[in-house]
Order: C-alpha cells, then sequence, then structure tokens
C-alpha cells in the first residue's frame, strides 16, 4: 500500500515536471524571451551532433523492412508491392518510432547528463544568484532545440530509410529501383502519410524534450544521481513514444478514415 | 596502445597512484597480477578488447552473481517490455488490417503473415531494444558512476577484477533472461494481435492464430537474434561504463553511449542475421 502511495506520488511529481518544463517552454517561446545564442548551441550539439546516428539508423531500419517482408513478397511473387510496403510502414510508424527513440538514446540523455550536471553541481541555482532566470536560459532553448531536431531528423531519417529499403530491395531480392519507386508512388502512399509521420514526429519531439529536461532539472546524488536521471528519461521517452505511437494510429485512423 | 599487452601490470593511472598507498599493500598488489588487468584504464577502449576480456574472465565467474543480475535487470524489465509490445503489436496489426482491406479484401493471411513476422524478427529486435534503453542505460550508468569516483580502481587494488565481477555476470545473466523476456514479450504480442484483430476487424482469434507461415528457419532465427542480442546490449553497455571519464558529465555521456550504440548494434545485427538468411537459405 505504501509502495503504491509512493509509487503514485512518483507519478504526479514527474508528470508535474513536465508540466512545468512544457509550460516553461511556451512562456518562453510566445513571449519571444528565448535565449537565441543557447538556442544555437543546442541545435548545433543536439541537433547535428544526432545526424549520423540517424541516417545510419534509417539505413540499416530500410534494409530490415525489406528483409522482414522478403517471405511475404516472394511468397505472392508481388515484386511491384515492395515500395509500397515499405514506404508505407517506413512513413507511418518505423521512422518516427525509430528516430524518436535514437534522438531519445542520443539528444534526450545528453540533454539530461548536462542539465543534470548543472544540477547536482548547483548551477542552477548558481544561474539564479545572478539573476539569470533558468527557464528561457536553459529550459526553453533545448526543449525547443529537441523539437526540432525530431521533426527534421525524422523527414530526413524517412528519406534515408526509403533509400535504403531501395538499396536492399536491390540487392538481396533484385527488385529494380524503378519498380520500388513505382509501387511508392502508386497512388496508395500519399503526402498524408508524411504528414502522419511529421505529427507523431512532433509528438515524439515534445515528450522527449519535456522529459529529458525534468529529469535533468530534478537529478539529486552526484555522478551516480545523473546516471540514474538519464536512465529513468530513457526509459519513459521510450514508454510514451510507443503509447502515443499506439495513440495517434488509433486517433487517426479514427478521425480521417 | 602504449603498453604490450602481455604485460601483467597495473596501468600508468594506477602506477602514479601506487605511490601513494602503503608498501605493503602495493607488494600484495605486484604479486598477484590478474589477467583481468588487460583492461586498461587510460587508453581509448576498443569494444573487442573488452569483448576477448570478459570471454578471458570466464573461468572466473563467481557463484551468485548472475542470479542476483537476472532478478535486478531481467524481471525488472518484463513489465516495461510487455507494455510496449502490447502497444507495438495492437498497432501493427491494425495497420496492416487497413492496408490489406485497401489492396486485398482477404484478413486471413493477416494472422500467419503477423506471427510468422513476430517470430523471425519483431519479438527479439524490440525485446532487445527495449532492454538496450532500460538495462543498458542501468548498466551504463551503474558502472559509469562506479569508474568516475574510482571504485573500479578501488576493486582492483583489492585484487577483484571488475570484468569478472560486474561485467561477465551482467552479461550472462543477459543471455539468460533476453530469450526468456523475448518469449514472455512474443507471447503478450500474440494475445494483443488477436485481440486488436478481433475487435478492429473480426477476425476469429482461431483464424488468426494460424502457425502454417512459421518455420524452423523463423524458429532458429528469432532464437538466434535474442542469444546475440542478449550479449551484445549489456557488451555494449558495460564497455561504455568501463570508460566514463569525467564527473557526472561523464557518466551521463557514458549512458547516452550506452543507449545510442547497443540500440544501433541491435538494428545492424538484426539486419545482418536477416540479410544472411535470405542470401544463404535464399528463397
Amino acid at each position: 500500500m505504501r509502495e503504491l502511495l509512493r509509487f503514485f506520488g512518483d507519478f504526479l511529481q514527474g508528470l508535474g515536471g513536465l508540466g512545468v518544463v512544457l509550460a516553461t517552454t511556451f512562456d518562453g517561446t510566445l513571449r519571444g524571451k528565448v535565449d537565441g545564442r543557447q538556442l544555437r548551441d543546442s541545435l548545433l550539439r543536439l541537433g547535428v551532433g544526432s545526424i549520423p546516428v540517424i541516417v545510419a539508423t534509417a539505413l540499416f531500419v530500410g534494409g530490415i523492412m525489406v528483409v522482414q517482408s522478403a517471405p511475404l513478397i516472394t511468397r505472392f511473387g508481388a515484386h511491384g508491392l515492395l515500395g509500397w510496403g515499405a514506404g508505407f510502414g517506413i512513413l507511418r510508424e518505423v521512422g518516427p518510432v525509430l528516430t524518436g527513440l535514437m534522438i531519445s538514446g542520443r539528444a534526450g540523455s545528453n540533454n539530461t547528463a548536462e542539465l543534470g550536471t548543472l544540477t547536482v553541481t548547483e548551477q542552477v541555482d548558481g544561474l539564479r544568484a545572478i539573476a539569470v532566470d533558468p527557464g528561457p536560459y536553459l529550459v526553453a532553448p533545448r526543449v525547443l532545440a529537441i523539437v526540432l531536431t525530431t521533426v527534421l531528423g525524422t523527414l530526413l531519417s524517412m528519406a534515408v530509410a526509403l533509400l535504403g529499403a531501395a538499396l536492399s530491395g536491390f540487392g538481396l531480392l533484385g527488385v529494380h529501383p524503378v519498380t520500388f519507386w513505382n509501387g511508392l508512388v502508386s497512388g496508395l502512399i500519399g503526402p498524408e502519410d508524411v504528414l502522419h509521420g511529421a505529427l507523431k514526429a512532433l509528438i515524439f519531439g515534445i515528450i522527449i524534450g519535456a522529459t529529458s529536461t525534468s529529469f535533468g532539472l530534478h537529478a539529486r546524488g552526484g555522478a551516480p544521481g545523473v546516471g540514474r536521471a538519464v536512465n529513468q528519461s530513457v526509459v519513459l521517452s521510450a514508454l510514451m513514444i510507443f503509447v502515443f505511437d499506439a495513440l495517434v494510429s488509433f486517433a487517426a485512423e479514427a478521425l480521417a478514415p | 596502445m602504449s603498453q604490450p599487452e602481455d604485460e601483467p601490470v597495473l596501468r600508468t593511472r594506477d602506477e602514479i597512484r601506487r605511490a601513494s598507498i602503503p608498501p605493503k599493500q602495493t607488494e600484495l598488489v605486484v604479486q598477484r597480477p590478474m589477467p583481468g588487468f588487460v583492461l586498461p584504464s587510460d587508453e581509448e577502449g576498443n569494444i573487442f578488447r573488452t569483448m576477448s576480456a570478459v570471454t578471458a574472465a570466464f573461468p572466473r565467474l563467481e557463484r551468485g552473481g548472475v542470479s542476483d543480475r537476472i532478478a535486478e535487470d531481467g524481471i525488472r524489465s518484463l513489465g516495461f517490455v510487455a507494455l510496449v509490445l502490447a502497444f507495438v503489436s495492437s498497432i501493427l496489426v491494425y495497420q496492416a488490417g487497413i492496408q490489406a482491406a485497401r489492396v486485398v479484401p482477404d484478413m486471413t493471411t493477416i494472422g500467419p503473415s503477423y506471427l510468422e513476422i513476430l517470430t523471425r524478427d519483431l519479438a527479439a529486435t524490440l525485446t532487445a531494444l527495449m532492454l538496450a534503453t532500460r538495462v543498458g542505460a542501468g548498466i551504463a550508468a551503474e558502472i559509469g558512476g562506479m569508474r568516475v569516483t574510482d571504485q573500479l580502481d578501488a576493486l582492483r587494488l583489492s585484487g577483484a577484477d571488475p570484468v569478472v565481477t560486474l561485467v561477465l555476470p551482467r552479461v550472462l545473466a543477459s543471455l539468460i533472461y533476453t530469450p526468456l523476456i523475448t518469449l514472455i514479450g512474443g507471447a503478450v504480442a500474440v494475445v494483443s494481435g488477436v485481440a486488436t484483430g478481433y475487435f478492429a476487424f473480426e477476425i476469429n482469434p482461431t483464424t488468426f492464430l494460424d502457425f502454417r507461415f512459421v518455420d524452423g528457419v523463423d524458429i532458429a532465427m528469432g532464437i538466434v537474434k535474442s542469444l546475440v542480442f542478449g550479449a551484445a546490449v549489456p557488451l555494449v553497455s558495460s564497455h561504455a561504463g568501463l570508460y566514463a571519464e569525467g564527473g557526472s558529465r561523464g557518466v551521463g555521456d557514458a549512458t547516452t553511449r550506452a543507449v545510442v550504440q547497443s540500440s544501433l548494434a541491435v538494428i545492424i545485427l538484426g539486419f545482418i542475421i536477416g540479410a544472411f538468411v535470405e542470401i544463404v537459405g535464399g528463397s
């Protein structure tokens, strides 16, 4: 019972932390008070720094999509459908989810580690002491940078994953890239699928940004504490990515069949 | 690499420290050089060296460590993995059903195809990705925390090899619980898939639960993948932790590296195994 209460308390506390971070970010953004230099810096470190990971993941994910659909494709001899099958999966589900997971692993945990270090070494309090509001200076730029990175990174990863799928379709199944392309643009897949993926990416970005920032700012207890905070933030982000992926998929289908 | 590999002495960083500890203890350390000391403490690490160190440490496995790690890393991840797989499989069946309805209005092949993909790939890969996040980050945070607070050096000084006491039990435990969690997660995914098929498309559960597409190759692939991923995740994460550098920032960086690199390892190894089977078993 006590355990349950404590769990519930932790849960509410975590939810409150996320809310505060999001509110701070909206507030800073709407009033245009986000520190430009910090934003550029965060975009460079969290965003540009994640590009290699995103590209590497996307290439292999495209390949995996093809390898996994190989038995189906060869069973029905439906080589023309490979582009459609891989494209649909990549644009709607696998692209946003795996990019989200990788950004949560790369940028999110980096963010938690940095903010956690600042927190356990009391540098955040130091900022307050010299009358710098951590909101627009630390919180908002990082959350915005992660949201932007996730959306743009997902679009990039969609393109790269399709390239990877076309390449491995050619290499492993002998599906000519032109056949792949035709399957892709045959009309079964449209801009709405890209939009669907981008919307998911936006939601995942907000999740990753808010979670990693909040856990970083609440880190306690020296170096091991920072490690624990990173661990928890990555786990929670991953869980929420999958849950919201399901919610968005179902909602999209219910609203626009 | 600045020193010959077979020289069983403490590395530079420890040698510096040796000057400040009592002579008697220095004697003890020098008298009992352990083969596990091949792990350099001040060089840029290399995952293959960690791998060989873990393999070399195998004969010196200690009792009880492995079951502790199974309880600590494995059982605690079970709920998380099961929850994620339930959601993912539900989306997957749902999307597949909608797509199938668009092309061929035949819902009978969704179940068998889904079960095949689940066996071949999805159960193992998704479980491993979740374990990379949950367990990998935990391992790196724990070992990295010990590393930056010099506890690993303390272990070495007292004659205990960090690879034997910390890394090896985690790798062995993961080899045991990863296939088991994959199995349980797969079962959850099947149940959730059946439920989605029934409630969303009114596919009869008996039609859905048709294992006719699942053959020996698929099952073998699933088992091999879960074993390979089970070895890769703790190895990569321990490696990240063992070479953490600098205070809290270093622990955070190690955790980042653990999650990213073990997820990448899972994805790349999955592709390699899949492509290998496709080329060798070529249909």
